[in-house]
């Protein structure tokens, strides 16, 4: 019995950074129906700034997360406004487009590589918050800093932009640009805030991930199909889904590494992703798309 | 004057959600004649193609093909048995020649298929002069220059896209040929060529479903009119039936207010 | 009728081709350098993988980030043959050759299920299933450590290791070109190029469109394990890490830096890819970025490839099918 709750609470406090990567994952697809395969080097890139910052110029932790965060963010800007929103107005191919992120992740994994080396680099927890115990079963101090953190961020994400004129104009982007247009957010304003928040959600995800599992410049393939699997398992597009499917899939990964074997766990999440694109397209929870022919 | 039809729909019922896209249609379309297919926007014309040709599948009702029902048949078996048609916009393939476009629609003709094709490639080089000459025919027929053939298809006008499809699908030797709105588009002379091509193509014994807005072609050209509205039969009968029933002419008026 | 253009392209195909075997095999006569012979090899194996993934994606317009998977299936199908069950390599081969066709046959009707993004996502997580798969099924792979170690040489009479793999991967690489440029020169090839612009058109015209695909994806899929297990045999030793997402990648860098609308890009583009790392010095250390720019330019600026768009820039010519 405890060892069920441990390995469920591991795999809700992994499930919490996949649902993160989700989200942004989300808001970049809500936003200009463009699925992002650069989502995951944001995530790589929160890790590996911030354990430049905390590590190798030793800055405080709160700084360095700061920075971790603002640099994810920046590259999303920057990635939108020079490199995709020429792109999206040269060619709607789907395909282009996904190519084309791939060629952005790429390029994000090289340049990390030479930026910050090649090396697995260990940060340390953020501490301050205690190590729960619960008669056997412990919550990590860094676990609690990652379930706070998603709860944090996800509710302010909500307010925004189920809220906000903001939010409202944001969600009405990609299907009524004029409407959005009138209150001040025209689709190529509404691309770049959607993918400055997801190198910010990311850049976050990534930096809490850290001290948990080491931060690496090839992080970012297997972080970023885990987000998409968790996206799609919720209902591409659907944010709240997003978290949900995160969840999940920490859940369902952390019971087959404790009860199947460990070397596995990262199949499990691939294999879900394939299952649902191909059995529920909609996602676990969604209804039915009627396609047009 | 009746023969016994080449295809027979029975039926038939598509429901998208809440709409009723076609409820309950049944006409015959006779081999040699053109069918005309009318009615308002969104009554249903384009589904009923979709219906039978297979993209669709039917929530009711039948369709046959020379006697034959073909409704649980899936659409590549139908084209394979004859029936061809053209889209609403264009669908050219990219990156094809003007020629090989056509060719591609000479496919139900091949005995060629994949081993053939890497043991034999001699009988596939004979099989593929046999089926650009077959596709010279067609876009000869269809009106498209021969200067135009090794051009690719997308970068051809409009109109001449309407023709390069109506010579891809006359490539197939369709024995039910369904065309969406043909001389969209098109300004008089050309509806007035093309008017003259499917009555042509009628002649040559085929089946024709003409789906058109144009009335003075479809007065001229078809034998038999079905009219379609909100997804049901509205009447069904000669022009000269159709042009004075009153249901047809206040659907027809009804419908004009409702674009006006 | 204009009888002044062939209605195939076989013809100019087959002078192609001949002329390659003339250069390969002159240049195999003329080589004095190990490592010169080795990129040659190299080039000639993955080119193998990446004319698959041109039917695949140039032809038939399905994307697939998994080839690397296939790959890796043929290495281990081929290593498994000639260790544990001492079979002989053109035995090996052909086995590497089998499984993963069968395989992909078999993976192709529900994967193809997906199109545009979703297949590409659907196909990564593939390739990153094997590879997780692969380094941890370790009685039949050894894993990341030591992996596959010690396969046979292949050395006779008189012919070193590399000379028959020379041998090998020349003839291989004829062949496939071969079949591939038979396969899409007929109605087969037609209604691929159909199927690439809309599916419900091909299928109107008779195509059976789930089978065309599931047919391509599975012939691509044995091409990568001739590849891969050309590979193999040539390397010797490997593990799973030589047959991750990364591979994959490569096999779509090396299309697109050739051409999506021919088989011959493919050529090219391999060899793009294997050389510049091999006489570049310091190339690797920035590979991942300079890949990942090249890439964002191609798509950019040359969806169709870019050997194929400067060589109608160079030609002027419109590329007819
Ligand atoms: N794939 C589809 N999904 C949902 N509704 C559809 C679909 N196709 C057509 N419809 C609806 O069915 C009705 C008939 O459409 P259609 O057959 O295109 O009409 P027409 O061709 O006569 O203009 C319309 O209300 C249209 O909105
Ligand atoms: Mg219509």
């Amino acid at each position: 019995m405890d060892t069920l709750l441990q390995i469920l609470i591991t795999g809700l406090v992994v499930g919490c950074i996949y649902g993160m990567a989700a989200l942004g994952f989300t808001i970049v697809y809500n936003a200009t129906k463009l699925i992002n395969f650069a989502n995951g080097e944001f995530l790589m890139l929160g890790g590996v700034l911030l354990a430049c910052a905390a590590q190798a110029a030793k800055l405080p932790m709160s700084l360095a997360l700061l920075l971790a965060v603002a640099g994810a963010a920046l590259t999303g800007w920057l990635m939108q406004r020079c490199i995709l929103d020429m792109a999206m107005a040269r060619s709607s191919d789907p395909l282009t487009l996904v190519m084309l992120t791939i060629g952005v992740a790429l390029a994000l994994r090289g340049a990390a590589a030479l930026a910050f080396g090649r090396e697995i680099t260990f940060v340390p927890e953020f501490g301050l918050l205690p190590l729960v115990l619960i008669g056997n079963v412990y919550i990590p101090s860094q676990g609690l800093w990652i379930i706070f953190v998603l709860a944090l961020t996800s509710t302010v994400l909500w307010y925004m932009f189920s809220k906000t004129m903001f939010g409202k104009a944001m969600r009405a982007a990609s299907q009524e640009p004029r409407a959005a247009a009138l209150c001040g957010i025209e689709p190529k304003r509404a691309a770049a805030i959607a993918m400055t928040l997801a190198g910010a959600l990311g850049g976050l995800a990534g930096a809490m991930l850290a001290p948990i599992s080491a931060a690496f410049y090839e992080n970012g393939i297997f972080l970023g199909l885990k987000g998409f699997a968790a996206a799609v398992a919720g209902g591409l597009g659907n944010p709240i889904g997003a978290i949900v499917g995160g969840l999940l899939i920490g859940v369902v990964e952390s019971l087959s590494a404790g009860y199947v074997a460990s070397g596995f766990k990262d199949a499990v999440g691939f294999i879900l992703l394939i299952l649902v694109l191909i059995l529920r397209p909609q996602g676990l929870v969604g209804r039915a798309i009627v396609t047009r022919v | 004057m009746s023969s016994t039809p080449l295809a027979s729909i029975k039926g038939l019922s598509k429901r998208f959600g809440g709409i009723a896209a076609v409820s309950d249609v049944s006409f015959d379309l006779v081999a040699g004649e053109v069918t005309a297919l009318i009615g308002p926007n969104g009554a249903g014309k384009t589904t009923l193609i979709n219906l039978v040709t297979g993209v669709l599948a039917c929530d009711g009702g039948t369709i046959s093909l020379e006697g034959e029902d073909i409704t649980a048949r899936p659409t590549h078996q139908r084209g394979t048995a004859g029936i061809a048609r053209t889209y609403q916009t264009p669908q050219i393939a990219h990156g094809m020649s003007v020629l090989t476009n056509v060719m591609a629609g000479a496919y139900r003709f091949g005995q060629h298929g994949l081993l053939s094709s890497v043991f034999r490639p001699w009988v596939v080089m004979k099989e593929n002069d046999e089926m650009a000459a077959r596709a010279a025919q067609c876009l000869t027929r269809a009106g498209v220059a021969e200067q135009w053939w090794q051009r690719l298809a997308t970068d051809l006008p409009y109109g001449l896209q309407r023709r390069v499809e109506i010579a891809r699908s006359l490539a197939q030797d369709p024995k039910l040929l369904l065309l969406d709105e043909p001389a969209a588009g098109l300004n008089p002379s050309e509806t007035a060529d093309l008017s003259r091509l499917l009555s042509e193509i009628a002649a040559d014994g085929r089946a024709v479903l003409l789906v058109e807005h144009d009335m003075g072609m479809v007065m001229s050209i078809s034998s038999h009119i079905v009219v379609v509205n909100f997804g049901r039969k509205l009447a069904e009968g000669t022009p000269k039936d159709i042009a004075s029933n009153k249901d047809v002419i206040a659907a027809y008026l009804g419908a004009d207010e409702a674009v006006a | 009728m204009t009888t002044s253009t062939s209605n195939s392209n076989l013809r100019h195909d087959a002078v192609i081709l001949a002329g390659l075997a003339v250069v390969l095999t002159l240049a195999e006569l003329a080589l004095t350098s190990q490592f010169h012979r080795s990129i040659l090899i190299l080039s000639m194996i993955h080119a193998i993988a990446a004319i698959g993934l041109t039917l695949l994606l140039g032809y038939a317009g399905q994307v697939s980030l998994g080839q690397g998977a296939f790959m890796g299936i043929g290495a281990y199908a081929a290593a498994f043959a000639l260790q544990k069950l001492a079979l002989p390599a053109p035995v090996a081969l052909v086995a590497a050759v089998l499984l993963p066709g069968l395989l992909g046959f078999l993976i192709a009707r529900p994967i193809l299920r997906l199109s545009g993004h979703n297949l590409a996502l659907g196909t990564l997580a593939l390739g990153a299933v094997f590879f997780v798969v692969a380094a941890q099924w370790r009685s039949v792979t050894g894993g990341l450590d030591p992996g596959i170690v010690d396969l046979p040489s292949l050395a006779i009479a008189g012919f070193s290791h590399e000379r028959i793999l020379y041998i090998l991967a020349g003839i291989s690489l004829l062949s496939a070109i071969a079949v591939a440029v038979s396969l899409v020169d007929g109605r087969f090839g037609r209604g691929l190029m159909v199927l690439r612009t809309s599916e419900l058109v091909a299928a109107c015209m008779g195509v059976d469109t789930v089978r065309a695909k599931s047919m391509v994806f599975a012939i691509a899929a044995a091409l990568s394990g001739l590849s891969g297990a050309l590979l193999a045999l040539y390397l010797r030793s490997f593990n799973a890490s030589a047959f991750g997402v990364g591979l994959s990648i490569e096999l779509l860098m090396m299309v697109i830096l050739g051409s999506l609308s021919t088989v011959w890009g493919a050529i090219f583009g391999a060899f793009a890819i294997i050389v510049l790392p091999n006489l570049l010095e310091g190339f690797d250390h920035a590979k991942h970025l300079i890949y990942g720019l090249v890439m964002v330019g191609i798509m950019m600026f040359a969806p169709r490839g870019l050997g194929e768009t400067l060589f109608r820039l160079v030609t002027r010519k419109r590329s007819v099918a």
